[in-house]
């Protein structure tokens, strides 16, 4: 379950925070990142994924990566799971009164699973 | 919130199953041409029995399913007890069917009633096995992954067959006696044979050169034979050396691409999308995004809205004309896999924002379309409300509960998978009341449990990521539930102490009884009876603060059957003439509740030693389950019936009893049948 949340939590990010890391912005996603990169100061290799998930949002690896990283984080420490949630549920209300739904490349890794589940299978 | 009282009060009596015979076979493919040396290997192979699988083998598009149908159908009459069939690829496109879900879909096809389907996969496979083994039915496994999905789903009996058709050998089920067939292409002359067929004979005959080399382009893969065919045939005055001439150069342009396989149906599926006018090309993009992998024409009026089309129907009949689109069914529309690929990487093309509104779109209508289906089902459920971004458009309308609860049943597995791409787009409330919006479903129908779990599950963590206490509280119920018929009862009472909690910060006082009724069943349900009893006699307090006379009434009904087994069984009978008092009065409004007393008590009054009072009682709840069609708890009256003939050394009596019971439990299906053979046993 936590698997589950980690998960949104760093797709989402992925989506929408390297947006707002790139434009410098001082919004809620990249409030969230933030908050993760000062947690992970310590980590080298959550630091690393939180990076590498940034720097590109088709990255699912890097995505899933983080994803581990932050689930092992929250469930070490509840303090920082709740101000992650806090924080993603103020991006996610932000980025939902801007637009009808985020950029999430959902459909681009439907393809790369389907891919994935048919290994023979080209077209 | 949903409140505690729609979650523990509704029973569905149901009449008894009967042995039902399943006929789910799909309709043959149409244009289905030649094969004749792998329908004669199946023959061979199968006309022996033994139920030992036959593995059909071979890429996609080569027809493996529709050689699978085809025998099918030519020898169904061969096997009296029914076909099974199942799709192993998934309802939907993220992830293999489960075994379990799919031997569950097998039993309930087999005549078991859902709340008669044991949990665990160890207990559905005995009970597979014990139902077919005196029966001849034929099974289909389409499109299997692994060979664990498979070993599963083989029938007992020698009378039976099983075809499994794949893309990879299987080989694993090979040294367990599987036999492996493999599909090649068609060839040249039976791939001329499909085109004549789909075109028509006399036009292919005309341009036998022009179809020879279209057969040759196409590889004798028959999935982009038909592709052709039907470009061909929606134009009658195009010539087939043209379509010829017009693949090849797009396999060569594919090749410069370095597209690397299956170069043939790639070019096909790009040609004939290429003709599609913008409506039909649009909608085939926009519906490779569906959650789930077939969808009814509603959703599809619903997208078509959204994206602007002028209407669904043109577009739909264009995709189908242009064998992009199968219909399975009436009104029910599916991608080839390859297709839906080809249709994703077209998607790709669009903005990304169009692709999440398009499945946004999508969500949100199973979601109002789901609460069209709950208002029919369980009017009385309240909750909190959802504000769609989109606005829903050709939502079902429902004729009564029957109607409405085989169009959640059939949308099942669309509402699961919508609500996980919700969540995947980070929109946690909209995800929450997808798994919500199945309440009815786990409340009529039993879905599978493995299912349930996962639907539970992904609640949890949406609500969570939503941030609605109560809201998860629900589902930390529901997990706790299904945690505790799977027997992981470590889980449930975590999840059933996370609830409690939840309820507590929700400031839902009557919410945290239900919840703390729930961990009394998973410490009654794991062999601690003692602190069920603790725990239920402290939400007994507690529901008579509130002035709860209901959920008294209830945890009474609990405590009585709970405290015989501890030697408290006068206790017991005590506790359930209180119950009695209390559903008298509603006994209007929930017979069910008020027959169950008696049931209670006629267990305690065994319990207590008072053998005339016991029987008296255990007649009048059997009687009760009768006229209500509850037929378990009918059977349960019947075998009490019998227990107590039994301590009155009256054995023919409780021969008769015993075996009144056993037959309402096994016409259920129900495992309970089995133990009660044994009583009957013990009886002599």
């Amino acid at each position: 379950m936590p698997d589950e949340i980690a998960l949104v939590i760093a797709t989402t990010l992925a989506a929408k925070g390297a947006e707002a890391v790139i434009a410098g912005g001082r919004n809620a996603f990249s409030a969230l990142a933030g908050l993760l990169r000062g947690h992970f100061v310590a980590n080298r290799r959550a630091a690393t994924a939180l990076d590498r998930a940034l720097a590109d949002p088709r990255d699912r690896q890097g995505q899933l990566a983080l994803a581990d990283a932050l689930a092992a984080a929250m469930a070490a420490d509840p303090r920082f799971a709740a101000q992650v949630l806090a924080h993603w549920r103020t991006a996610r209300t932000e980025d939902l009164s801007g637009l009808v739904v985020n950029h999430v490349s959902g459909a681009a890794h439907k393809v790369i699973q389907a891919r994935d589940i048919h290994g023979d299978v080209s077209i | 919130m949903v409140q505690a009282g729609s979650i523990r009060t509704v029973h569905l009596h149901q009449a008894p199953a009967r042995s039902a015979v399943p006929r789910q076979l799909p309709p043959p493919a149409p244009h289905f041409t030649s094969r004749t040396g792998e329908l004669a290997q199946l023959d061979t192979l199968l006309g022996r029995g033994g139920a030992m699988p036959a593995i059909l083998t071979g890429p996609g598009g080569i027809g493996k399913t529709a050689l699978a149908l085809q025998w099918a159908h030519s020898v169904k009459h061969r096997f009296p007890d029914g076909q099974l069939y199942v799709d192993l690829d998934g309802f939907s496109d993220n992830e293999p069917v489960d075994p379990g879900v799919a031997l569950t879909m097998f039993l309930r096809g087999l005549g078991v009633a859902p709340q008669h389907v044991p949990g665990t996969p160890a207990e559905q496979s005995a009970l597979y096995r014990s139902i077919t083994a005196d029966r001849s039915v034929l099974v289909i496994l389409d499109n299997a992954r692994t060979p664990s999905q498979v070993r599963g789903l083989v029938p007992a009996s020698a009378t039976s067959a099983v075809v499994v058709t794949s893309r990879s050998r299987l080989a694993g089920l090979v040294p367990g006696g599987a036999r492996i067939i493999d599909v090649p292409p068609l060839r040249a002359r039976d791939s001329v044979a499909l085109l004549a067929r789909a075109v028509g004979g006399a036009r292919i005959a005309r341009e036998r050169g022009g179809a020879q080399d279209l057969a040759d382009i196409c590889g004798g893969l028959p999935l982009a034979l038909l592709v052709a065919a039907a470009r061909l045939a929606a134009r009658p005055r195009l010539s087939v050396a043209r379509v010829a001439v017009e693949l090849a150069n797009e396999a060569t342009r594919l090749e410069g691409l370095s597209v690397p396989e299956g170069l043939s149906v790639r070019a096909a599926f790009d040609l004939s999308y290429r003709t599609l006018n913008s409506d039909a090309a649009t909608l085939y993009r926009r519906l490779s995004l569906h959650p789930g992998v077939d969808f009814g024409s509603g959703v599809v009026d619903a997208l078509a809205t959204a994206a602007g089309c002028a209407g669904a129907r043109a577009p739909i009949e264009a995709l189908l004309q242009a064998s992009l689109l199968q219909e399975r069914h009436e009104e029910r529309f599916r991608f080839h896999d390859l297709v839906r690929l080809h249709a994703r990487l077209k998607a790709q093309e669009d903005d990304a924002g169009d692709r999440d509104a398009a499945v946004l779109t999508m969500a949100e209508w199973y979601l109002a379309a789901a609460r069209r289906a709950d208002a029919v089902l369980t009017p009385y459920r309240t909750g909190p409300s959802y504000a769609a971004a989109t606005e829903p458009a050709s939502l079902p309308r429902f004729g009564g509960r029957d109607d409405a609860l085989r169009w959640l049943d059939r949308e099942r597995a669309n509402l699961i998978a919508a609500s996980r791409v919700a969540l995947e787009l980070g929109n946690a409330a909209l995800a929450w009341h997808l798994s919500d919006a199945l309440w009815p479903l786990l409340l009529f129908v039993k879905p599978p449990l493995r299912e349930r779990l996962e639907v539970d599950s992904r609640g949890v963590a949406a609500a969570r990521l939503w941030g609605e206490p109560a809201a998860e509280a629900v589902m930390l119920r529901r997990l706790s539930r299904v945690l505790t018929k799977l027997g992981d009862y470590a889980a449930a009472e975590s999840h059933a102490h996370a609830a409690i909690r939840r309820y507590g910060d929700a400031g839902d006082p009557r919410g945290r009884l239900d919840a703390q009724q729930d961990l009394a069943s998973v410490y009654r349900e794991s062999g601690r009876e003692e602190r069920a009893a603790a725990m239920l006699f402290g939400v007994l307090a507690g529901y008579r603060r509130l002035g709860d006379s209901r959920g008294v009434g209830l945890t009474l009904i609990g405590l009585g059957m709970l405290l015989p087994g501890l030697g408290r069984a006068a206790e017991a009978v005590v506790l359930l003439r209180e119950a009695r008092a209390a559903f008298g009065d509603a006994a209007v409004a929930d017979p069910y509740n008020g027959v169950r007393v008696t049931l209670g008590l006629a267990g305690a009054l065994l319990a207590t030693g008072d053998l005339p009072a016991a029987e008296r009682a255990a007649a009048e709840a059997a009687r009760g389950m009768r006229d209500l069609g509850a037929s378990h708890e009918q059977a349960e009256a019947l075998a009490l019936l019998g227990r107590i003939a039994l301590r009155r050394d009256d054995a023919g009596a409780a021969r008769r009893h015993y075996r009144a019971a056993m037959e309402l439990f096994a016409a259920a299906g129900s495992p309970r049948a089995s133990a009660v053979r044994a009583e009957l046993r013990l009886a002599g």
